[in-house]
């Protein structure tokens, strides 16, 4: 998954186009899984959740993000946010 | 075996009618029964499954035009309003108490994930339109699922 902010600041103007490859969050996370796994798991029982729960949803929102797109333009400025 | 036919085979065995008129009688019958099938067929609305919830936001403002264009997927939704479920039940007293000061009684520990997906799934049954016009502004909304 690969996510993207647009930023144009004027209407004809340049565009910045900056990549958020949250592929490679996996890559960061999962090597230290021995790490935030426990600590998931303790928050979710002091607050009373079940752990496994909280990881699939948690899983849930980050797949569901993929298509999103997300446009704010006023004046000059024009603001995109998407996931591929 | 419908009535009607049976009733036909009836007056048939009784001698009211002859083969000829029962044959007649059953063929108008059965012409009937394809009329109302057919018709009800098309009475069937196709089921669209969505996909997103896009809200479209056009307008004019003193600063000048103003853009918003949303569009969020329908699974998004479906785990964003799980979270309600991991909520603390201390939490969920507290929010409770919230709603009922601001006249809403709705008990978040009642609310069970096959509501969630109700609630999810007939958002594909939302339209929204607004239409705002000021001195000033003018400002156009649209909600609805795609």
């Amino acid at each position: 998954m690969v996510g993207v902010v647009a930023i144009r600041t004027q209407p004809a103007g340049r565009r910045w186009w900056i990549p958020l490859p949250l592929f490679l969050l996996w890559l960061v996370l999962l090597p230290l899984a021995a790490v935030w796994l426990p600590a998931v798991v303790i928050v979710s029982l002091v607050l009373e959740a079940k752990p496994w729960r909280v990881l699939t949803i948690s899983w849930q929102l980050l797949a569901g993000l993929r298509d999103l797109r997300v446009q704010l333009a006023q004046r000059d400025v024009d603001v995109h946010l998407m996931f591929f | 075996m419908n009535e009607s036919r049976r009733k036909v085979l009836e007056m048939l065995a009784q001698g009211k009618v002859n083969a000829d008129q029962a044959e007649r009688l059953i063929a108008a019958l059965e012409k009937d029964d394809a009329v109302n099938s057919s018709s009800v067929a098309t009475e069937v609305r196709p089921t669209t499954k969505f996909k997103y919830l896009r809200v479209l936001v056009d307008g004019v403002e003193e600063g000048g035009p103003v853009k918003v264009n949303v569009r969020v997927p329908l699974q998004l939704l479906r785990a964003g309003v799980k979270l309600a479920s991991l909520i603390p039940t201390q939490a969920q007293d507290s929010v409770n108490e919230a709603l009922r000061r601001e006249g809403i009684g709705l008990d978040l520990a009642q609310i069970k994930p096959e509501n969630l997906e109700e609630l999810v799934d007939s958002l594909g049954e939302l339209t929204v339109d607004v239409d705002v016009n000021d001195h000033t502004d003018t400002m156009k909304v649209r909600v609805f699922c795609e």
